[in-house]
């Protein structure tokens, strides 16, 4: 996956399940666990959301790596 | 070989394909007076015979759809009481449900045409108790899957309290989609796409079927029409979506 994520970790660094993370981005439960998994690659604009809700930068929380 | 010309020669073979079956069928119709309208009435009267059987059938698809709803249900209690390992089986579970009862409407309305293109004609007076028996079972049905399709989807925004919309109301699939996020319209994107180019190879075959029963039969020009009405609208809604999209600011 050229997109890695610490979704998970900040996730439970912060307490908050996959529900409670959507409602607090606008996102669903399922996109969230999609995004977790890895199988789905956020928007920008999500990406920041996600970022600022965990208050952190959207790199400590997003990282690209090559094919 | 470029990709280009494989694909040039594949159209040309196809089109030579349509043509060259056509002229034989109509040759031979002409020709030899080979009674194909006789075979395909004959094929259509034995459908219209069992089509009552084949609507009791569609209860066998209800109770399928039923226990779907009922294990999704059942999943969903677990996920909300704080199993959350729960919550992918619980979307699958009623996703799998909502496809059933769907595919159930689309049975009982082809079978429903099928059985009333014969009231009058090929169904007798003996028909009459199952006919009407089949009439009860597809009103059922319908009313069923209905109330069915709004207790899944009442359960799905349980699960997903975001998700707006109420089965019953004319609006609902525009109040779904406006509450879906950016993952979700993007699936449903891509299923729309997927779905417009099946529908499109299915109306091509679908009017060249039309169009060769129309020189078989005494059918007359309607299924054409209609087809090409449908691909008419699929095709200016595709454009006009499209349109819009790009246009979008």
């Amino acid at each position: 996956m050229p997109l890695n994520n610490r979704l998970k970790e900040h996730r439970a660094r912060m307490g908050i399940n996959q529900q409670q993370l959507g409602s607090m981005v606008g996102a669903s439960r399922q996109t969230i666990s999609l995004i977790e998994r890895g199988d789905y690659s956020p928007s920008v604009t999500l990406a920041l959301k996600i970022a600022r809700v965990f208050g952190v930068a959207v790199e400590d929380v997003f990282s690209y790596t090559e094919d | 070989m470029n990709k280009e010309k494989k694909i040039l020669i594949r159209f040309i073979a196809v089109v030579v394909l349509a043509l060259g079956a056509g002229f034989i069928a109509g040759y031979n119709s002409m020709a030899f007076e080979a009674d194909i309208a006789a075979q395909l009435t004959y094929l259509l009267d034995s459908l219209v015979k069992i089509s009552p059987l084949m609507m009791v059938a569609g209860c066998g698809i209800m109770v399928v759809a039923v226990s779907f709803y009922i294990k999704g249900r059942n999943t969903a209690a677990a996920a909300l009481a704080g199993d959350e390992e729960k919550y992918e089986k619980a979307d699958e579970l009623l996703g799998t449900a909502v496809t059933v009862t769907n595919r159930l409407t689309i049975y009982m309305f082809g079978v429903f045409g099928i059985m009333v293109s014969g009231f009058g004609t090929k169904l007798s007076m003996e028909d009459f108790i199952p006919v009407m028996i089949s009439m009860a079972v597809f009103l059922v049905l319908l009313i069923g899957g209905s109330f069915l399709q709004n207790a899944i989807i009442k359960q799905v925004q349980k699960l997903n309290p975001e998700k707006k919309g109420n089965v019953l109301d004319s609006k609902f699939h525009r109040e779904w989609f406006d509450s879906c996020d950016e993952a979700e319209k993007a699936q449903i994107g891509h299923a729309a796409y997927k779905s417009y180019r099946a529908t499109s190879n299915a109306i091509v075959g679908a009017v060249l079927i039309a169009v060769f029963v129309s020189m078989m039969t005494p059918v007359g020009p309607l299924p054409a029409v209609l087809v090409c009405g449908i691909w008419a609208v699929q095709f200016s809604a595709y454009t006009k979506a499209a349109k819009e999209w790009k246009n979008k600011k």
